[in-house]
């Protein structure tokens, strides 16, 4: 947690709103990026990223400054947007639980390590078919290479449950790239 | 866990397009701040003026009792005495206290609807 920030914090606690405004220009970009990741949609994402900042003001007082400021509304973010996608829709996955038993890691590797263009086309169109919560993982871990102590702490989640759950999304990944491909 | 092998889900995230908030999404949102803020405390006071209220009446009542409880015998003899010799509106003196304490209550009520209102 930067001094500066907690200073800014006190300041905003002693009544000044506007110093606020720090947070929005740093964080606001990041948090909406991760909750267009999990979203999809560009207005949604708009609207929650707010939401995030207005009860993230709310709760500045509770604010302890025991993980950093980015990972605290990280998680207000994912609070936020996983109430909203339970108002608004109930993902399902349904997949072959013996064919899934019987995916190795070197199929695995094989399938989703060439970064050729048509590969990484691949990816990306299995990427938007995961669940919120798998792309909230996959964001934060290989896109913004977060700590698994990190993910833990905005997820709610053990760092063995992390670790566990990273490696069930290659997998998924994995059967949604020849799901895609036997189309 | 961050070897090669994931390389390609690196690059598959980065070459994706990802939106760009509005230009106005800090002055927006510091707006909707102010007026939640505004909110708040407006009804904070309100809270307040209340709380002020109750207690106000609260006073009152209790006063009014403890007046009656301390000194009841004593007003109930005066009130025989004088109902006996005249009545309340021979003597414009009793009547405006008797008009007073009745008057009171409602009018305190009155005044801090008002106050409330503003």
């Amino acid at each position: 947690m930067e001094k500066k920030e907690l200073h800014i914090i006190n300041l905003i606690l002693a009544g000044k709103t506007n110093e606020f405004s720090y947070f929005l220009d740093t964080y606001g970009q990041q948090v909406f990026h991760l909750i267009v990741r999990m979203v999809g949609s560009e207005e949604d994402a708009q609207e929650l990223t707010q939401d995030t900042f207005m009860k993230a003001f709310s709760s500045l007082r509770k604010f302890n400054g025991d993980s950093s400021f980015s990972t605290w509304i990280y998680r207000i973010a994912y609070n936020t947007t996983v109430s909203f996608l339970r108002k608004n829709d109930n993902e399902t996955v349904h997949f072959d639980e013996s064919q899934w038993n019987s995916i190795s890691e070197t199929q695995i590797d094989d399938a989703l390590s060439p970064t050729t263009d048509d590969n990484l086309r691949r990816l990306r169109a299995a990427f938007r078919k995961l669940t919120a919560d798998e792309r909230i993982l996959i964001t934060l871990f290989y896109e913004e290479e977060r700590s698994i102590s990190e993910i833990a702490e905005i997820l709610h989640l053990s760092e063995s449950n992390v670790k566990v759950k990273l490696h069930r999304v290659r997998k998924r990944l994995y059967l949604l790239i020849k799901e895609a491909d036997e189309l | 866990m961050k070897t090669d092998r994931n390389e390609s889900i690196r690059k598959a995230l980065e070459t994706e397009k990802v939106p760009q908030l509005p230009f106005n999404f800090t002055s927006r949102t510091l707006h909707k701040i102010e007026e939640m803020q505004a909110e708040r405390e407006r009804k904070s006071n309100r809270l307040t003026q209340i709380l002020l209220l109750i207690t106000g009446t609260l006073m009152y009542v209790a006063g009014i009792a403890y007046f009656i409880f301390s000194c009841g015998d004593i007003l109930l003899n005066l009130l025989q005495q004088t109902a006996a010799s005249l009545t309340i509106s021979d003597n414009p003196a009793i009547a405006s206290v008797v008009a007073g304490l009745l008057l009171l209550p409602p009018l305190f009520f009155l005044v801090r609807r008002r106050i409330l209102k503003d």
